[in-house]
């Protein structure tokens, strides 16, 4: 239940950012929306489902972006492990350090996709800004809390439905310890 | 105490198995994908699901806009209106002498057995989507192979150059702009006749290869040479904004002001242009 919900929610936050945030001026920066739950993904979600929702959030970034193929999937994969390492190494609390944790993988994913994109390519590439690069990296700073908010409610409608699930299904079972002997006689 | 270290030691063990089975699958995954240029399957169809969305997300700015532009942005309306016939004036009479050039233009061409073909068949699209990041220059357009686009086409605006098809799928397409570093176009200066390549450099072009001895200068109008095969010749590239002698080099460093506002570009058009050099792109 959770990986399609979060597959459509993407795809939603993705087009968002690539047909409706577009008439935002280029000098305010452009929010990087799919990001910010790939962070969440990163802290509250399983391995699997965190590692399916990557790998299908990096081709879709692909598929819209002018990079190679493959490198947002390797992106996002490195950011996802380090991200559950980092958050799993300090016991992260909720809200206070989600903004350094987001701010500094968004820095590291950037630098990442630059770093395989120049390699890749054998014609020059536009330099690295960094005026532009730390105001997107404050936008997600800022971004990251109210999104959190929203993807943790996203996630509690998520358990909640599947618990109400699993309890229709229990009730449906037969009462009693099935495994007792008869008793002879 | 000893449950507590075993229980972590359990968790360690299990976090480090879910690695080992992960990792090499995720590796395999992008060896598969990295360097790779061509969308496969699994792409193609993830650009047929964010197309429809893309397109309704379009259509609703698209409103706004129209709602922003006729019923509230009517202020300065009076004078901007006097000053687009000022303008409309000077352009006209810029009109006759390229008409003028166009006609000597021709008759060069017959005398010199070229075809200049105006009548290739297009095919016009909306601009559904735009690149994120940073680096890449690339748009998502409404239209794919099933309208008869294949990947190396041309595409152009009313203004001048746009880019080229670089991937696509049965109802959708996406173009690599022009001003992406990756972008290179044959073209030529309309003045001089100077032959370069334009390069993007992200939000402009640059004129490269063009020698020192040259006469090209500030002002000067540039167009595709239909040299590369893949633009016709004549479209218009941009203009001449600044010419840097360099100290050392054969060429001269030229930027070039791109003649397409990339960032008010709505409508594109495809050239359906097929030519040899498209099979290698």
């Amino acid at each position: 239940m959770r990986i399609p919900v979060f597959t459509i929610l993407g795809v939603v936050l993705l087009s968002l950012q690539t047909s409706f945030l577009p008439i935002i001026p280029e000098w305010l920066g452009l929010p990087e929306l799919l990001f910010l739950l790939i962070v969440f993904a990163s802290v509250y979600l399983s391995i699997a489902e965190g590692v399916v929702l990557c790998l299908v959030f990096g081709m879709a970034m692909e598929v819209v972006s002018g990079s190679f193929l493959g490198i947002y999937v390797v992106s996002y994969g490195a950011i996802f492990f380090m991200i559950r390492g980092f958050s799993a190494w300090i016991a992260m609390e909720h809200s206070s350090s989600l903004p350094g944790i987001a701010a500094l993988a968004y820095l590291l994913s950037r630098g990442l996709v630059y770093v395989f994109t120049a390699m890749l390519t054998d014609e020059s590439l536009a330099p690295w800004v960094w005026g532009d690069v730390l105001l997107r990296v404050l936008i997600v700073a800022v971004l990251i809390l109210p999104f959190d908010a929203l993807f943790q409610l996203i996630l509690e409608k998520c358990d909640a439905k599947r618990q109400r699930r699993s309890f229709f299904r229990r009730r449906s079972f037969k009462s009693g310890n099935r495994y007792r002997p008869r008793q002879k006689g | 105490m000893a449950y507590e270290k075993q229980k972590s030691k359990s968790r360690l063990i299990r976090f480090i198995a879910i690695l080992a089975v992960v990792i090499p699958i995720i590796l395999v995954v992008i060896a598969a994908n990295l360097g790779r240029t061509g969308f496969n399957l699994p792409q193609k169809l993830t650009l047929e699901l964010l197309g429809p969305v893309q397109s309704l997300l379009t259509s609703v700015v698209k409103t706004s806009q129209g709602i922003w532009r006729h019923y509230i942005d009517l202020v300065g309306l009076r004078e901007e209106n006097d000053k687009l016939l000022q303008e409309l004036q000077v352009v006209k009479s810029k009109n006759l002498q390229y008409r003028e050039d166009a006609v000597l233009n021709l008759s060069l061409s017959k005398n010199l057995a070229l075809e200049r073909s105006f009548e290739l068949p297009t095919v016009t699209a909306q601009i559904i989507g735009r690149d994120p990041s940073l680096w890449f220059k690339t748009i998502t357009i409404d239209k794919g192979s099933s309208s008869g686009i294949v990947k190396g086409m041309p595409v152009v605006s009313i203004a001048g150059v746009v880019g080229q098809v670089v991937n696509l799928s049965p109802d959708y397409a996406k173009v690599l702009l022009a001003i992406d570093p990756n972008s290179a176009i044959d073209a030529i200066s309309l003045k001089h006749r100077e032959q370069g390549i334009i390069k993007g450099k992200g939000l402009a072009y640059q004129f490269h290869y063009v020698l020192k001895n040259s006469e090209i200068e500030q002002g000067s109008q540039v167009l595709t040479s239909g040299m590369g095969g893949v633009f016709p010749k004549g479209v218009a590239v941009g203009t001449v904004t600044e010419v840097i002698d360099t100290p050392r080099g054969m060429f001269q460093k030229i930027m070039v002001t791109p003649a397409v506002d990339f960032q008010k570009l709505e409508y594109v058009t495809v050239i359906l242009k097929v030519d040899s050099s498209m099979a290698d792109f």
